[in-house]
C-alpha cells in the first residue's frame, strides 16, 4: 500500500501525477488485466480509470485512495461490460500476445503463462459480477467489508459472489486442464 | 453430500468461501469448525477454496507495458513537464478561501487600482464568463442596473466600479469555470486558471494588510477579510 503524503498539519499534498501513475498504474494494470483477461482491454481500462482520477484528483480524500482506485477501475469494467452485452459486441480476440515478465526463464515462462492462461481463461468465463469479487478477494486481497464498500453491496452478497464463483472456477479447471491438475493444486474430485 | 447433512448440522454450503476467507463472525465459525470437525465433505470443499485462493495469488502480475506507462503519463490534460513540477492540480480549499475573500466587500475596495478584470487572463483563449458578474456582486453595487451582462474586457473606460466588479468576478469565474472544467472535461489543464487571480490577490491584499501573508502564492491560505 501507498502512503498518501500528508503534511505536517494532517492536510495532504497532491502528489505530482508522475507519483500517482508510478504508485499506482502496476496496480490498476493487473487489476484491469485479471478483469478483463487480456491485455488490450485492461489497457484501455486502466487508462480509462487514469482519466477519471486525474480529473477528481483534487477532490479526492485522503486515506481512501487503494479503495478509490479499486472502485473507479471495478465499475468501469462493470460498465463496459454491461454496455458490450446491450450491443452484442463482438469482443476482441480473448487469447492475444501476451508478454512474459522479465527474470523467467523461457521455460519457466511457458509453464507459468499456461497455467496462469488456464486460471484466465477460467476466470474469464465466470460471470462479470463473480469475476470481480473473486479478484478483488484473491488477488487484490481485499476483505469482504471492502469488497461491498467498493461493489456497493450487501456482505451476505459479496460472500455469495465469492463463493460461486470459486465453486465455478475450480469446476472450470478442473474441466480445463485435468492432465495438469497437479501443478494447478486442484485435483478431481 | 455426507449424511452429515442433516437438519441439526447442516453442511455448510455457500459459507464454505467464508470459511476459507475467515470472513465469519465468532459464533458462526465456531459453527462452522464444528461441523467441519465431522464433515470430510465439507473441509475438502474448504480446502480446496484455499488452494484455489492461493493459486490467484501466485498469478503473476503483469508488468505495465511501458508504452502505458507513457501514455498515462501524458494524459490529456496533463500539462508537458508536469512530471517533476509540484503538480498542476490544486487541492480545493484554497479557491475556496478565495472566492470568499473576493466576495467581502471589504476586499473589493483595493481591487480598484488593481489589474483590469482581462490582465493575466487565465482563459487566453476568449472564454467570456457570463454567469459570474451577478452571483459576485459585492453588497453596495445593488444599484447597478439588472439584466446586463457585464463584458469583462470591455470595460477599459469604465468606473472603478465596474472595474472592482470586474475583479472579483474574475476571482470567481475562475474558480466556477475551473470546477466546470473538472467537471465537464476533467482535463484539469489550467492550474493557471486559479493562479493568477491570486497574484493579483496578494499585492492588492499585501497593500491593505500591510504585507502580513502571502508572499508565495501558493502557499498563501488566508482568510483575507479576518486578518485585517
Amino acid at each position: 500500500m501507498t502512503d498518501v503524503p500528508l503534511e505536517p498539519d494532517g492536510g495532504w499534498t497532491v502528489p505530482t501525477w508522475e507519483q500517482v501513475v508510478r504508485d499506482h498504474s502496476p496496480r490498476v494494470y493487473r487489476l484491469a488485466y485479471r478483469l478483463t483477461g487480456n491485455r488490450y482491454d485492461a489497457e484501455d481500462l486502466t487508462q480509462d480509470a487514469f482519466v477519471r482520477v486525474f480529473r477528481s484528483l483534487d477532490g479526492f480524500q485522503p486515506g481512501t485512495f487503494e479503495g478509490w482506485l479499486h472502485r473507479i477501475t471495478t465499475n468501469l469494467f462493470l460498465d463496459s461490460v454491461r454496455r458490450k452485452a446491450r450491443i452484442r459486441f463482438d469482443a476482441l480476440p480473448d487469447d492475444a500476445e501476451r508478454i512474459a515478465g522479465p527474470g523467467r526463464t523461457p521455460e519457466q515462462a511457458y509453464t507459468d503463462d499456461r497455467l496462469d492462461d488456464d486460471v484466465q481463461a477460467a476466470l474469464d468465463a465466470l460471470a462479470p459480477e463473480f469475476r470481480v469479487a473473486v479478484v478483488l478477494c484473491d488477488i487484490e486481497g481485499l476483505s469482504y467489508e471492502e469488497i461491498a464498500t467498493t461493489l456497493g453491496i450487501k456482505l451476505g452478497t459479496v460472500r455469495s459472489r465469492i463463493h460461486r464463483g470459486r465453486v465455478q472456477l475450480r469446476e472450470a479447471l478442473a474441466h480445463r486442464a485435468p492432465r495438469r491438475a497437479g501443478h494447478a493444486g486442484e485435483e478431481k474430485p | 453430500m455426507s449424511n452429515h447433512g442433516h437438519r441439526r448440522d447442516p453442511h455448510l454450503g455457500g459459507l464454505v468461501a467464508a470459511v476459507a476467507d475467515g470472513a465469519l463472525d465468532h459464533a458462526a465459525r465456531e459453527r462452522a469448525l464444528a461441523h467441519l470437525a465431522r464433515c470430510d465433505d465439507c473441509r475438502a470443499e474448504v480446502e480446496a477454496q484455499r488452494r484455489l485462493k492461493a493459486r490467484l495469488a501466485r498469478l503473476a502480475g503483469p508488468e505495465v507495458p511501458p508504452s502505458l506507462a507513457d501514455r498515462l503519463l501524458r494524459l490529456p490534460g496533463v500539462a508537458a513537464g508536469t512530471s517533476a513540477t509540484p503538480l498542476t492540480l490544486h487541492p480545493a480549499p484554497p479557491p475556496l478561501r478565495m472566492v470568499a475573500g473576493f466576495r467581502d466587500p471589504r476586499a473589493g475596495t483595493p481591487a480598484a487600482d488593481t489589474t483590469r478584470p482581462g490582465d493575466g487572463n487565465p482563459f487566453p483563449d476568449g472564454r467570456e464568463r457570463p454567469v459570474a458578474p451577478d452571483r459576485t456582486r459585492p453588497m453596495g453595487a445593488v444599484d447597478r442596473p439588472r439584466g446586463r451582462t457585464v463584458a469583462v474586457g470591455r470595460g477599459r473606460g469604465r468606473t472603478t466600479r465596474r472595474r472592482r466588479l470586474g475583479a472579483a468576478a474574475g476571482g470567481l469565474a475562475a474558480f466556477a469555470l475551473s470546477i466546470a472544467t473538472v467537471a465537464a472535461l476533467g482535463s484539469v489543464d489550467r492550474p493557471q486558471t486559479v493562479v493568477p487571480a491570486v497574484d493579483s490577490y496578494t499585492v492588492v491584499h499585501n497593500r491593505t494588510a500591510v504585507g502580513v501573508p502571502g508572499a508565495d502564492p501558493v502557499v498563501l491560505v488566508v482568510e483575507p477579510a479576518g486578518t485585517r
